[in-house]
């Protein structure tokens, strides 16, 4: 049986005083890949920043296991252990990724740096060829504030890469970037997720990218996760009428409605 | 397409306002450094022979009342008062942006103190602190330099503040914070940086208010004393004898307004092209 590498029971959270997060109940196991989908303002982004830690979510019930251990109970050092090595992050802004003025060569090789890594020219631009960024000696000597926000995603996914991440957490990854250039981020995701085993915990609102990779579809709303079950299920008998509405309302291309098993972008040649 | 170009044109001619403003101002620098290699008599000699002697050849500016010559004293004014103003510039820029950025990162007490002192010199006009400070601590370079630094700090704190507070929720911020970056450093490498254009332009414009400051409280006779030379204490020591000698009010008087001038423009010129850059 898979080792569980990430387990979030009955996990209630709020910024501040507003409550963000409900009752969610998930677990990840190593090389398993779980899609949350939702609308805007479901709080599927916040679920992420809980695990990781970052933008200060207060966790105000239940529990987050990471590898075994409690999240919230970790001193900061354990963290920085857990956080790059162990879960990997890849943000929903890439412009707020990485410092607009920084080179990234500078900023990655901190990043490694910080991971216990070595920096690798050669590995950096196997990465960045992985997602579809030629030239990596030339855009490491860039500044982000240089690039468009989609090549700055396309970098903080190299990066995320680069750390080889037991677990990674991908909050919205494609949404910057272009039909082409997703699908080839989606195959190098696949792609890690078999040959390194990289568990996958991925937030989208794409219900094309969750039926092509997910093993699992967890669908969130109001803060609450109000269905997960394994992706074949969601995808083709959904209990929750709402999970119902979202895969009838997957984009009509070319005046044709689309069912839930064919969804746009281009994703779903697997 | 029309719209596109004409975009690119305004930003062209920005371009070359810069150009053209930065120009006169290495100018005047080097002159101000050069004053030396370039007055054409010894701008501390007196004379009584030729007091108070109309320009003329030897003496392009003309003397003043102990018949030191003008020119001589007007560029050798030019180094002093452009020295001081920048060194008073570069002063309250390191300490109000050390101010700002620790009020900005840290925020709490440390942050409502010194923001709190800020208002309370926020709260007067600068020149009457300035007048009541040197007046207190009596003339000189050191004093007036006091004076005006007391409240001039103020402005690039609040600036490196509103900054710093905006970019600590960032989320390269926070990576580094998780990566067990200390707070010094996230300031230097990652703050810092991306605070100093909006700083730099803002010390581009202090320059010409600072120099209204000096000149204006070596006018006062708070400043910098005679004999040395600076345009302030020039127009002070002549004005009495206006009507005889215009020339030792007019000179340091003009070169006062040229390179007051010259700044503001450059400052204006930076700060135009900056939100022109912000909003494309």
């Amino acid at each position: 049986m898979a080792k569980e590498l990430l387990s979030i029971e009955h996990l209630s959270a709020s910024y501040g005083e507003k409550d963000v997060l409900t009752d969610i109940s998930l677990s990840v196991k190593a090389g398993q890949i779980i899609c949350i989908v939702g609308e805007s303002g479901s709080g599927k982004s916040t679920l992420l920043k809980a695990v990781h830690g970052m933008d200060r979510v207060r966790v105000t019930g239940g529990s987050i296991r990471a590898f075994g251990s409690p999240v919230s109970a970790m001193t900061d050092e354990q963290r920085r252990s857990l956080l790059g090595g162990e879960i990997g992050l890849i943000p929903q802004n890439p412009a707020g990724s990485f410092n607009p003025i920084r080179p990234f060569e500078a900023q990655l090789r901190e990043t490694m740096q910080s991971h216990g890594r070595q920096f690798d020219p050669a590995e950096t631009a196997r990465a960045f060829e992985a997602v579809g960024l030629a030239d990596a000696r030339g855009l490491l000597r860039l500044r982000p504030y240089e690039l468009s926000g989609g090549m700055n995603q396309r970098v903080a996914i190299a990066a995320a890469m680069l750390l080889k991440p037991r677990l990674l957490l991908c909050d919205e990854v494609t949404s910057a970037l272009d039909v082409t250039t997703a699908g080839k981020v989606i195959r190098e995701l696949e792609q890690m997720n078999r040959e390194l085993g990289t568990a996958i915990l991925m937030v989208t609102h794409h219900l094309g990218i969750a039926r092509r990779m997910a093993e699992k579809i967890g669908i969130m709303k109001d803060g609450r996760m109000i269905e997960l079950e394994d992706a074949d299920w969601i995808l083709n008998a959904p209990v929750q009428e709402y999970t119902r509405q979202l895969l009838r309302d997957v984009p009509k291309l070319a005046g044709r409605e689309r069912s839930g098993e064919e969804s746009a972008g281009g994703l779903d040649d697997r | 397409m029309k719209i596109k170009r004409s975009v690119s044109d305004q930003r062209k001619k920005q371009r070359y306002r810069i150009i053209a403003a930065s120009a006169a101002a290495v100018i005047l620098i080097a002159v101000a450094l050069l004053a030396p290699m370039l007055s054409p008599n010894d701008p501390y000699r007196t004379n009584s022979a030729i007091i108070r002697h109309a320009p003329c050849a030897a003496y392009p500016f003309g003397t003043d009342n102990l018949g030191r010559c003008v020119l001589s004293r007007v560029l050798m004014g030019a180094r002093t008062t452009i020295a001081v103003t920048f060194f008073l510039v570069a002063v309250s820029f390191v300490i109000g942006t050390a101010i700002g950025l620790l009020c900005g990162y840290y925020g709490g007490r440390i942050d409502d103190l010194l923001m709190r002192v800020a208002d309370i010199m926020l709260a007067f006009p600068q020149m009457v602190i300035a007048i009541a400070v040197a007046g207190i601590l009596g003339g000189g370079i050191a004093g007036a330099m006091t004076a005006l630094g007391i409240t001039m700090w103020t402005g690039f704190a609040r600036l490196s503040r509103s900054h710093a507070r905006t970019l600590r929720g960032m989320p390269y911020i926070q990576a580094a914070l998780l990566s067990g970056k200390s707070g010094p450093y996230i300031m230097l490498h990652h703050i810092l940086p991306n605070v100093l254009e909006p700083l730099l332009t803002n010390a581009l414009t202090q320059i010409g208010t600072t120099m209204i400051g000096i000149s204006g409280l070596s006018f006062l006779g708070l400043g910098i004393v005679p004999p040395q030379a600076e345009w302030g204490s020039m127009i002070s020591e002549s004005r009495a004898y206006i009507q005889i000698a215009p020339w030792a009010v007019l000179f340091p008087a003009l070169a006062t307004i040229l390179t007051i001038l010259v700044f503001n423009y450059l400052g204006d010129a930076v700060m135009e092209y900056r939100m022109a850059e912000r909003h494309t």
